[in-house]
């Protein structure tokens, strides 16, 4: 008899991870299936967690109750806040972290939860009946079953490994690919791709010589990822920086002779955000010199990683190339770069829920979708999850709109937009930018995840009372109106231009160059005061930032506004395109293809004009499933 | 559901003797009602009723734009469902242009091709087997408006919008970069080279709004200059056509040194005409001033009216002043005969086919002036009063005006020292108000602007 589950993950990278975590945590009872237990929640490129729009996500993911963050703060060795020279809304941060202990963590966590059990195995295929995932089967012919099924094979789908000229196939270094699946969606009808990523050697510590290069702190008093935590004391290791010479791209240019991306053996479309250095010194040829950052691996390793890079070319040349660096004449490889290949799915066919539209039950979430980065993967891991959890239970689907998360901005994008290379999140794809900030993803989004039953209520109802501070505070400082007297000499202290007739602290705050503990001598309330609680500065950290830029707040809002009555129009996934003769041709092939859930998401896929959404929204009508 | 508020013509806009402006939306009554001056408010007039009384931009003042009639339908029983207004104002392209301007201005938008109908549609108001026929307009007029566009792709308003979305475009992506990209290697934009881009945007959409030929033609006239050699009766034309006597009229060649200008009203047609000194080569000083002034005024001309003696043959100096006005202006002339109450002379073909119209005159009798007046109205209609035109000209002045409040924002921001995110935000909206005419800029087209300009990526 095969073992019943309620859902099945396969793939226990940082997609997987979130999505059993999340699953067992909803009550489901949760089977995690890898292909090898030592190896869960790898690293596969940076040691590193976070950075510009990633920082974002984990933070986000951990508002609504994901465990990444968490993870990243108690095995962190460096923590960075990137773009702290510009506006809250694009700080973001990075953390350095310890390979091997984010691992073990991360499998500490999930063979402690309750519900979900770990498995070792190579899935071969998955078990479809009538339009739906029932369970899977394993390399060796068991069984498992399941309500729903959620794919997270990463890069394994077929990987297939370069260096040089030779190449051969595997998930990642020293990995064995997974063949069955992928074959097997083919055969379903599913569209495959054919997707590439690179990533840089590492090096013996031991053989670099660190005082040639300019040494990377982290920031001196570093702030956590997780909303779990307050601080993080650890002690932080340094990166360092270096940079290649004309030498170095010498040497890189004799090998290209040799470079499967230069010879036309990788087909798959890599990042043109993250290229390997080759593709650099080929496209920029007129630049001197590249970054190069090396970054720990970790408190109880020797590696380091070579950050700005990644190469495939063959290992002579990545040898005699690192040898040219300055500080890296004597440094010695202790693992090849190399390029992979591997099949995605583009995601054009999945639900909004990570459902796939072709069979029911079967989620795909992270890397096969076309996504790169651990962050994209784990927020696309819990989203299905959370999905299948529901669905499972007759509830309403859970997808976070673009104006509240990047999460929603993600996702949206996915399924609305076709895929030319992988896809990473920037702030810039973020249109509500300014509103999706790190500082207020608890206020955004610690919501849901209560109502997921994913955070704890002492932690929720600490952000209503923060919340509620908030507000009375905002109300308060409309009432405060200063002495000219008491508040004048303040304001020349700090080169801000004196008043003539009183004016309510709110009112001065807009200014630029004023802050609430400016008026420290004159109010006593704790809001005010240098040294306040956590709990008081936190409160004052998004009254500042409320009324300093409400007026882009109120302009942002109002786009939202406008967006909000398509977003809530519902379209039948069923809908026949093809009747309307009055819709583009385009619009009705892409339409047809997406089939997207709300008029939104319709406005948003390419190739849909304005007036395709008009008549559309008219035949909906037609069919009395919307009205005005 | 809360609706925005929307207005069209609703008649086809031109020399008809009214026009119907349609306002729908739940806004529609207190928009309207901010411009009516009436016996009646909007809000105490009952359904189904009308209302006389004067349109004006400020209802404290006394200036208004037209005595109109209010017929107001309130919701569900109107055309659209909607609460919904009609303003029957007379028929003249300006009217309605400054109606709908200040019904825009009032936080209202155009409506957009077959929109009532749809409306009318969705609240339940048509037959449901009139979806597909509904379906069909949007289509035909979204067709319409698109040959509209393609028909402006040649004209220059389409290059001087891409070429703002271009300069939109560079600035966004350097801040995008040192948003997205802060930790790579790549040089930050100086914030005084935004300054610097974005002033010069500010003039450029300046230029572009207060030259927006609808407007100036509507509003202040399409300029007309009397011009030709010395002696051939412009000015008694020009006197003619005031029926008064302004300029002075003598016999001595060169009496006209300084231009006038005098405005006339044809069909409700503003026109305002400028009487040169004629392009003759002198050595007087006086003259010579007159002759640059002259220049000036021909360089300015919509339209310019090119006079000759057709009593007498053509001189050389009629071949010269052609050639002198070809020079100053691309714009269309009309070849004026006058004196063709006299025994006329043979005029070159040539000289005639230098012309795009051509009327015989009398300055004397009045003779050839209706088809003049006729030709007139015919050049300043010929554009402007085609439905889609109006509607299409307003919605180019809107979005203008919008990128300018956006540009604006930024440039507060840069100001006030904000950092890149604030600024960008303008920009972008900047960027997609654009966008609405000439196509959008979608933030992907922006990312791989980045990533092929740029060496990105650790």
């Amino acid at each position: 008899m095969a073992e019943q589950y309620d859902i099945i993950v396969i793939g226990a990278g940082h997609a997987g991870c979130e999505a059993a975590l999340a699953s067992a945590r909803m009550g489901a009872q949760t089977l995690l299936i890898t292909m090898n237990i030592f190896n869960i929640a790898q690293m596969s490129c940076n040691p590193a967690i976070g950075g510009l729009a990633k920082g974002h996500l984990v933070k986000e993911l951990d508002a609504l109750g994901g465990q990444m963050g968490i993870v990243a703060d108690d095995t962190g060795i460096q923590f960075r806040v990137l773009n702290k020279s510009k506006g809250r809304a694009v700080w973001s941060l990075r953390s350095q972290n310890d390979r091997i202990e984010y691992s073990h963590r991360m499998r500490n966590i999930i063979e402690q939860q309750p519900r979900l059990d770990i498995r070792q195995h190579h899935v071969k295929g998955l078990l479809i009946e009538n339009d739906r995932a029932v369970g899977i089967v394993t390399e060796v012919d068991t069984q498992f079953l399941a309500r729903a099924v959620i794919l997270t094979a990463g890069t394994f789908l077929d990987g297939l490994i370069h260096v040089g000229l030779v190449h051969f196939s595997g998930g990642r270094a020293g990995e064995m690919a997974s063949i069955g699946p992928s074959r097997q969606l083919k055969e379903l009808g599913f569209h495959v791709g054919r997707l590439k990523t690179g990533t840089p050697p590492r090096l013996d510590g031991r053989t670099i010589d660190f005082s040639q290069m300019e040494e990377q702190p982290g920031d001196p008093e570093p702030v956590p990822f997780s909303h779990h935590h307050e601080t993080c004391d650890q002690e932080q290791m340094p990166c360092y920086l270096t940079r290649t010479s004309e030498q170095t791209h010498d040497l890189l240019r004799s090998g290209l002779d040799r470079s499967p991306l230069y010879t036309g053996i990788i087909q798959g479309i890599g990042p043109r955000y993250c290229p390997s250095i080759e593709d650099k010194i080929v496209r920029f040829a007129d630049k001197t010199g590249h970054q190069i950052f090396l970054e720990p691996e970790g408190k109880s390793s020797n590696e380091y990683y070579v950050n700005g890079f990644a190469t495939s070319l063959p290992e002579d040349v990545q040898i005699k190339a690192i040898r040219s660096i300055p500080g890296l004449e004597r440094a010695k490889l202790t693992r090849l770069g190399y390029a992979i290949e591997y099949d995605f799915f583009p995601p054009s066919q999945l639900f909004p829920t990570l459902e796939t539209k072709r069979i029911q039950n079967l989620y795909f979430a992270g890397q096969i979708n076309g996504t790169s980065g651990y962050e994209e993967a784990a927020a696309q891991g819990f989203m299905a999850a959370v999905n299948a959890v529901l669905k499972m239970r007759g509830e309403n689907p859970f997808i976070l709109s673009r104006s509240e998360a990047y999460i929603g901005v993600l996702i949206d994008d996915l399924v609305t937009k076709e895929l030319e290379e992988p896809y990473r999140m920037f702030t810039s794809r973020a249109e509500h930018r300014l509103l999706l900030r790190q500082d207020n993803c608890d206020i955004r989004l610690m919501k849901y995840g209560r109502q997921l039953g994913l955070i704890p209520e002492e932690m929720y109802q600490d952000l209503i009372r923060r919340q509620q501070a908030i507000a009375e505070t905002k109300e308060m400082l409309k009432r405060l109106k200063p002495n000219l007297d008491d508040v004048n000499p303040i304001l020349m202290k700090i080169g801000a231009s004196p008043i003539e007739s009183s004016e309510s602290i709110d009112r001065l705050l807009k200014r630029p160059e004023v802050q609430l503990t400016d008026f420290a001598g004159i109010y006593e309330q704790e809001i005010f005061q240098p040294h306040c609680s956590r709990f008081g500065i936190k409160v004052r950290e998004q009254v500042e930032i409320d009324i300093k830029y409400e007026g882009f707040f109120v302009r942002q809002n109002e786009q939202i506004l406008k967006m909000k009555q398509l977003e809530e129009m519902k379209i039948d996934p069923d809908f026949n395109y093809q009747e309307i003769t009055a819709i583009s041709t385009e619009g009705r092939e892409k339409l047809q293809r997406f089939r997207p859930l709300t008029l939104g998401q319709a406005s948003r896929i390419m190739g849909v004009t304005p007036s395709d959404i008009s008549i559309l929204m008219i035949m909906l009508g037609r069919d009395k499933r919307l009205r005005l | 559901m809360e609706t925005d508020t929307i207005t069209a013509i609703a008649t086809p806009a031109g020399k008809g003797a009214i026009s119907v402006i349609r306002v729908s939306g739940d806004r529609a009554f207190t928009t309207v009602e901010d411009f009516f001056d009436g016996k009646k408010a909007v809000q105490d007039m009952k359904p189904n009723s009308t209302a006389v009384g004067l349109f004006k931009p400020d209802k404290s003042q006394s200036a208004f734009i037209d005595q109109v009639i209010l017929t107001k339908y309130v919701k569900p029983r109107s055309y659209t469902g909607e609460d919904l207004i009609e303003i029957s104002c007379h028929g003249s392209v300006y009217i309605v242009q400054e109606i709908l301007n200040l019904l825009l201005s009032g936080g209202i938008r155009l409506a957009e091709a077959g929109e009532f109908t749809k409306r009318a549609f969705l609240n339940g108001k048509m037959d449901l087997t009139q979806a597909e026929s509904v379906a069909d307009i949007i289509n035909a007029q979204t067709q319409k408006s698109l040959e509209y566009a393609q028909a402006q792709a040649n004209g220059s308003l389409y290059s001087d919008l891409a070429a703002i979305r271009e300069i939109l475009k560079k600035h966004l992506i350097m801040l995008e970069i040192e948003l997205d990209f802060s930790d790579e290697d790549v040089e930050k934009q100086d914030r005084s080279q935004i300054m610097e881009g974005l002033n010069r945007l500010e003039e450029e959409m300046n230029r572009l709004v207060s030259t927006f030929h609808f407007g100036k033609l509507i509003r202040e006239g399409m300029h007309l200059v009397l011009t030709g050699k010395p002696n051939v009766g412009k000015s008694s034309i020009l006197n003619r056509f005031l029926n008064e006597d302004r300029a002075i009229v003598s016999e001595i060649p060169g009496t006209t040194r300084d231009t006038i200008e005098e405005s006339l009203t044809i069909d409700g047609y503003l026109f305002k005409i400028s009487d040169t000194a004629g392009l003759r080569s002198s050595q007087d000083r006086l003259e010579i001033s007159g002759v640059e002034r002259t220049k000036k005024q021909i360089q300015m001309a919509d339209f310019i009216l090119f006079v000759i003696d057709g009593h007498k043959k053509l001189t050389v100096e009629d071949y010269e002043s052609l050639s002198a006005v070809r020079q100053l202006s691309r714009h269309k002339k009309a070849l004026l005969i006058n004196k063709a109450d006299l025994k006329s002379a043979d005029i070159d073909p040539d000289f005639k086919t230098s012309f795009d119209r051509c009327v015989a005159v009398s300055a004397r009798t009045g003779m050839g002036f209706e088809a003049l007046r006729k030709l007139l109205v015919e050049e300043i209609e010929n554009d402007q009063v085609q439905h889609s035109a109006v509607i299409n000209r307003v919605r180019h002045l809107d979005v203008l005006k919008r990128t300018q409040q956006y540009i604006d924002h930024a440039r507060e921001s840069l100001t006030r020292g904000f950092s890149a995110e604030f600024i960008a935000f303008d920009i972008r909206a900047a960027l997609n108000t654009v966008g609405e005419l000439i196509g959008e800029v979608s933030s992907n087209d922006i990312l791989n602007e980045i990533f092929s300009a740029f060496c990105i990526g650790k």
